[in-house]
């Protein structure tokens, strides 16, 4: 922002590009030379498309030399740089930024000022060789303080407030006399709000959310001068320090405070409205593992045993041959084995290959599947003569569905692929990762009817 | 010329009391006398009515602008040609050539260029220096002497320069063409800009055996060398060289690198064909860093546009008159005054010794310039203190000073495992950390650390390693930060805990 003022008070041409938006280098040159263009700084180019081609740096640096003639200064500012650093094509990124930084080495003369906007600092994009010669000057802009920030808020009033809820509005709670009062009551509410929220986080983005979600409760409290709000926001801060300061975790925060209003409201509205998290259980994972089918949740509890577990383990856990070897308890052995224990877990998941994936899927199907209490199955099954079950279990686990339910959970990225890339997914060697958390895992076993710990060997 | 005489007489009188003030024992007294005299004066000051004293202040600052003999709207003016001085592209030549290793480095790159215009001996050299050691200036000086030397106006050129980058052309295709178009520029030739790789290749071997025929010279200068090498293919250096290794060509490649170890990563048939002729530029000494310095706070005397860098400015920058003469001089005293110090020398010194690249000389100079024209008064010991200080002070260190604690905290579970001796470690090893580390009052959720930790991920703080299709809590990391910055953060940061501090002073023992 501070950018943009500072170029359109000077009044020179300007362009302004987002690496971010454009993603490659190609596209980052043709919008900065198109928007000169458009203002005249540049020449008018020939060519098929009447347009400035620019394949790289090579070709941009033609065209400024052709440049050198105009007059004013040109200044082309682009935006979110630390994304050209990012993901496969970083090196052509990195290279490119530092051609823009050392354009006057190559003594063209040209009038272009490049001015890059970054939230990394200028050290982050060196690569350890000789083109880094010399850095770009560089404008560090600090953070806001506290009270930056209660001056910033105090002066968006107007644009904040009219976010309140409907019900919040209609309700009255809000409504005050005069604006002077109005005024005053932001202020005081800041005054409180942003203090106590700047312990978890200074972005002004998230100052603006929370605030304009939380004075309607504490419009309600008012009369008490806020007492009743301070708890209140003290849950909400709790709640911050215990899952994080994203949108997300927040949004789902105020969506369960707002389904216990409604709850409470229902019941008569004697009870008393509860801020929390432990409160209402996760209302997205819940819908997520009643929608899913049988067939895909005892995939998924397959995949995060075959993770945790090494493949050695299998045949302990699921073989026939159960080799009960009673032996004395170390507490040495014991205590090497927990922390091995320990370290596998912290160490996370390993991959592991579709293949190793159907045969334990098959496993658990075997000790813990409901097909057993499917009366009419059982019935076919005896009436084909087929007791061992075996057969009806291989032809259950090779099935189309299965691979197709892995598929989708891989598109999901709730399993991802491992090592292997060349290999397609049908084949059986091809390796996975499950990327399934514990607490979720958990709760399908738990709906299962499964114990989960009674699988996971981790060593 | 009697005044001149004078006015030198004067100011080397000024200066001998200058000096003695600060070494002498004489000097010493007249200089406590001097501070006893100002004590007084201001003790005397504060016992006049305040409005009497605001009205003296008033009247002397508008004057003098709170500096010795500089007034305030002159200050602003050499401010402003100090700033135009060092943005202008030419300062840096100017201020590097009068250099000694320069001339040497100049005369040892001259003498094999200029065996290959003359004799035609086929050459390859590769300049090598430190960043800021002034390689490209060597070069630019050595290629323009030779060029204006051998090349008639007028007349079709017998020397010619195609000048390549490894950031621009790093791959063959791209390099081969622009090789053939500035080949075509320099001696008027058709350029098709449709030619494919084998035809350029072609063109380059043709084209070298004719103007051999002509006893015409190519110079290739090959810039960032080491962008070229450390490809695992570098057909462009073997076509190239290989070219050279004919007899039909008359052609030198001059490489430019500030890594030492760039013939080594060389392809081993392109290095083969290389000579291993080197010319190094020394990284300048803590001394030419304090000339430069110097040079660059210095008002020119005489005209602003004397020096022919502000040649065609804005004609307010104008000086004209005695006593814009006059106040030029002042300030440069005192700004010469100021660096002569005792004092600012042991700062500067101490600087220098770190970095004294002509790059560093110039963002140490333009904060001196804003800060100078912050407070309105002439360069002051303070002013030099906290531009050297704050330039030692990296960006990390500035965006951690600000992060809140969780973050910090973060941060320090890190350094410990690092001085655990793990090289890496993912997020669960960090968090385990952080739940030792943490106190009462200080509680974060696993699901806040993580998204800590990405945000440290991508403010560059934290660099993940190995396999990115990992999820990112067990992906192995580690911190991009050293251990002093993270201690100078705990040290200033102003929310940090007591018991985080007391736990990072631990690991810092």
């Amino acid at each position: 922002m501070v950018v943009r003022e500072v170029l359109g008070s000077i009044e020179r041409p300007f362009a302004w590009t987002s690496a971010r938006a454009c993603a490659t280098t190609k596209n980052i040159i043709a919008s900065g030379l198109t928007q000169l263009r458009e203002q005249g700084w540049l020449p008018e180019m020939g060519g098929k498309r009447g347009g400035l081609l620019c394949n790289g740096p090579a070709d941009l640096l033609n065209v400024l030399k052709a440049s050198r003639n105009s007059k004013s200064t040109a200044y082309w500012v682009i935006d979110d740089v630390e994304t050209l650093t990012e993901g496969a094509r970083s090196t052509e990124g990195t290279k490119f930024l530092q051609f823009l930084v050392q354009l006057k080495q190559f003594q063209i003369r040209c009038k272009l000022c490049i001015i890059l906007i970054s939230r990394v600092s200028w050290d982050s994009f060196q690569q350890g060789s000789s083109y880094e010669e010399n850095g770009p000057t560089s404008l560090f802009f600090p953070a806001y303080t506290v009270q930056q920030l209660q001056e910033i808020l105090l002066s968006e009033r107007e644009v904040l407030i009219p976010k309140l809820s409907p019900s919040e509005l209609l309700s009255g709670a809000v409504a005050l006399s005069s604006e002077e009062e109005k005024e005053k009551q932001w202020k005081r509410f800041l005054n409180i709000v942003v203090p106590s929220v700047s312990q978890c986080t200074n972005s002004i983005h998230m100052l603006r959310y929370l605030s304009s979600k939380l004075f309607g409760s504490y419009a309600c409290d008012d009369g008490a001068e806020g007492k009743r709000f301070k708890p209140k926001l003290q849950k909400v801060i709790q709640h911050m320090r215990a899952k994080g300061i994203s949108n997300v975790t927040l949004a789902e925060f105020f969506e369960r405070e707002r389904v216990l209003e409604q709850q409470s409201s229902k019941d008569g509205g004697d009870a008393e409205i509860t801020f929390g998290c432990e409160a209402v259980p996760d209302l997205h994972s819940q819908a997520f593992v009643t929608s899913m089918p049988y067939m895909g949740k005892m995939i998924l509890l397959a995949a995060y045993i075959a993770g945790w577990n090494p493949h050695t383990s299998d045949n302990r856990i699921f073989g026939r041959t159960k080799t009960v070897k009673r032996r004395r308890k170390d507490p040495l052995l014991m205590n090497k084995k927990a922390e091995k224990i320990q370290e596998a877990k912290l160490g996370g998941p390993g991959t592991f290959t579709v293949e190793r994936l159907v045969s334990i899927l098959k496993s658990l199907f075997k000790l813990e599947g409901d097909y057993l209490e499917d009366s009419d199955l059982l019935d076919k099954l005896e009436e084909s003569g087929d007791t061992d079950y075996e057969d009806y279990l291989r032809t259950k686990v090779h099935s189309q569905e299965t691979y197709q339910i892995i598929k989708t959970f891989t598109s999901q990225s709730l399993l991802s692929p491992g090592s292997v890339e060349s290999a397609s997914m049908c084949c059986e060697h091809y390796r996975l990762q499950c990327n399934l958390k514990e607490a979720a895992a958990l709760k399908i076993a738990k709906g299962l009817g499964i114990n989960l710990h009674d699988y996971l060997v981790y060593i | 010329m009697e005044e001149r005489r004078g006015g030198l007489r004067s100011r080397e009188k000024i200066t001998d009391a200058f000096s003695k003030g600060r070494h002498g024992r004489r000097g010493k007294r007249k200089a406590s006398a001097v501070r006893v005299d100002e004590a007084k004066r201001s003790t005397e000051e504060e016992q006049r009515p305040p409005s009497s004293r605001r009205a003296r202040v008033g009247r002397r600052s508008d004057q003098q602008g709170g500096s010795g003999g500089v007034s305030k709207p002159a200050l602003r003016k050499f401010l402003q040609i100090l700033r135009r001085r060092l943005l202008n592209d030419e300062r840096g030549r100017k201020c590097r050539e009068s250099s000694e290793h320069f001339q040497e480095s100049c005369e040892k790159l001259d003498n094999l260029i200029r065996s290959t215009i003359i004799h035609g001996t086929n050459n390859s050299v590769l300049l090598v220096g430190a960043p800021g050691s002034a390689k490209k200036e060597v070069l630019e000086r050595v290629l323009g002497d030779l060029l204006a030397e051998f090349n008639e106006e007028g007349k079709s050129a017998s020397v010619g320069v195609v000048r390549l980058s490894g950031l621009l052309h790093s791959d063959e295709c791209s390099a081969l063409r622009e090789i053939a178009r500035q080949l075509c520029d320099t001696w008027d030739l058709n350029f098709l800009k449709s030619a494919s790789f084998s035809t350029n290749l072609r063109f380059l071997r043709e084209i070298l055996s004719e103007l051999d025929k002509g006893h015409k010279t190519v110079i290739f200068v090959l810039d960032c060398l080491d962008l070229y090498t450390t490809k695992q293919k570098q057909g462009l250096l073997y076509n190239l060289l290989d070219a050279l290794q004919g007899s039909q060509a008359q052609a030198a490649v001059v490489g430019l690198s500030s890594r030492h170890d760039c013939l080594e990563l060389m392809e081993k048939r392109a290095r083969s064909r290389f000579s291993y002729r080197k010319v190094v530029t020394p990284a300048p000494p803590p001394e030419e860093g304090i000339r430069v310095l110097k040079e660059l706070l210095t008002v020119p005397e005489g005209s602003a546009g004397d020096d022919g860098l502000l040649s065609g400015s804005d004609p307010s920058l104008q000086l004209s008159g005695e006593r814009d003469e006059e106040e030029v001089k002042a300030f440069n005293r005192e700004v010469a005054a100021m660096l002569c110090s005792e004092e600012s020398k042991a700062v500067l010194d101490r600087f220098f010794k770190c970095n004294a690249t002509i790059y560093t000389v110039e963002q140490l100079v333009l904060g001196l310039i804003c800060s100078m024209d912050g407070s309105v008064s002439t360069l002051t010991l303070p002013m030099l203190r906290a531009a050297c200080g704050s330039m030692s002070v990296t960006t990390l260190v500035k965006q951690g000073l600000q992060m809140s604690v969780l973050d910090l905290t973060m941060l320090v579970a890190m350094q410990r495992l690092e001085k655990r001796g793990k090289e890496s470690y993912n997020f669960q090893h960090i968090y385990k950390e952080v739940e030792s580390l943490r106190s009462a009052d200080q509680r974060f959720g696993q699901e806040a650390a993580l998204e800590s930790y990405v945000r440290l991920v991508e403010q560059k703080f934290v660099e993940t390693i190995g396999d990115h299709r990992r999820q990112q809590e067990f992906r192995p990391s580690r911190l991009l930060m050293m251990g002093c910055e993270i201690e100078r953060i705990i040290a200033g940061h102003p929310n940090c805990p007591e018991s985080l501090r007391r736990s990072a002073a631990n690991i810092f023992l």
